[in-house]
């Protein structure tokens, strides 16, 4: 089942597993999905303790979106593994060697293929992207937003930036290698700092929870954005941008 | 049948779809597609059951989305792992 994996396009011809198998394993897992559901239509949830506990504790939260309450205050722990695991992830993707650290983040250079629609659209498009990046950062505190969102968005500008062809990003830069830590560092130093007044880490003082909660959450949006950004760049077999040398080989491939 | 139980029970069935193709699909993009699609399963049963009460549930909300981030970053790392698999399966190309 695991042992013969392939990466070849034509599955058959490295031959799959033998039918009866495929029957067998099915069979399984129909049974087992049968199970869940059953269990699933009988689970009748009779009360919800967290629904009030989260509703009555709102208020010394700092924001009034229960979800960013829940994500940045209730259970910023969470969060703030989640954040640790993007950077962990984004320095076992990140290209090594390859980039000279003394160039600078964004390169601009002329494109081996120019697409126009493209470009004139980007134009349009990236600064109502950033906007609307920033807008939901802001709104986060309310209304359904937030920092995963805000910075969901602006690494998709990025990787339209990126597509059009005129920019390159070098990750090793100091300024890239600051965005990817930005998020986790700043968490770290508020859930850090908030121990002199609250001697609890992450124990947000209810008075500050509000603009602390907005600091770590504009430190996550960048690190979001650049590291979904550089997963984009990490996973491109030929790097996009101008490399002649490696224009026929993109062909046949 | 609510509606937040049919969306559950869709999310039990993405779970089984996913599941199958996990260990079916030898193919390795194609399994780690499968894991996702599995992943995606299990978010919407735990959504769907934090929707059935009077006020959703916030906290699966959360959950979910710090979820969904970290299937993206695990992804994005077996991919890089494929990717290198490939490069080191065919060296000949690389020269």
């Amino acid at each position: 089942m695991f042992n013969n994996m392939t990466l070849s396009d034509s599955a058959q011809q490295e031959g799959g597993l033998p039918s009866s198998v495929l029957f067998i394993v099915g069979l399984v897992v129909a049974t087992v999905c049968l199970f869940l559901a059953m269990s699933l239509v009988e689970f009748q949830p009779t009360d919800q303790p967290l629904v009030t506990l989260v509703a009555s504790n709102l208020e010394q939260s700092g924001v009034e979106n229960p979800v960013t309450a829940v994500l940045l205050n209730f259970r910023s722990y969470d969060t703030l593994l989640e954040v640790a695991v993007l950077l962990i992830v984004a320095l076992a993707v990140m290209p090594s060697g390859l980039q000279d650290a003394q160039q600078p983040f964004i390169t601009v250079s002329k494109p081996r293929e120019r697409s126009l629609v493209l470009e004139a659209f980007l134009r349009w498009l990236l600064p109502a992207i950033v906007v609307t990046s920033g807008y939901l950062l802001w709104t986060g505190a309310s209304l359904p937003g937030g920092a995963f969102q805000a910075g969901a968005l602006l690494a998709g500008a990025g990787i339209l930036l990126l597509l059009a062809g005129h920019h390159s990003f070098n990750f090793n830069a100091p300024t890239a290698r600051l965005l990817l830590v930005i998020g986790l560092a700043m968490f770290l130093l508020v859930g850090a700092g908030v121990i002199l007044s609250s001697g609890i880490a992450l124990a947000y003082p209810v008075a500050m929870s509000g603009i602390l909660i907005l600091v770590i959450e504009v430190a996550a949006t960048l690190t979001i954005a650049a590291v979904l950004v550089l997963l984009f760049c990490a996973l491109q077999i030929e790097p996009l941008g101008p490399q002649p040398n490696l224009g026929d080989k993109e062909k046949h491939l | 049948m609510t509606q937040a139980l049919l969306y559950g029970v869709f999310g039990i069935a993405l779970f089984g779809i996913g599941l199958f193709g996990v260990l079916a699909i030898t193919h390795v993009v194609k399994k780690i597609l499968a894991i996702n699609i599995c992943g995606v399963g299990v978010f919407m049963v735990f959504i769907a059951n934090a929707s059935s009460g009077a006020t959703p549930d916030f906290v699966p909300h959360a959950m979910v989305l710090t979820g969904i981030v970290v299937a993206v970053a695990g992804t994005a790392m077996a991919l890089s792992l494929v990717v290198r698999i490939n490069a080191l399966e065919k060296p000949e190309e690389d020269a």
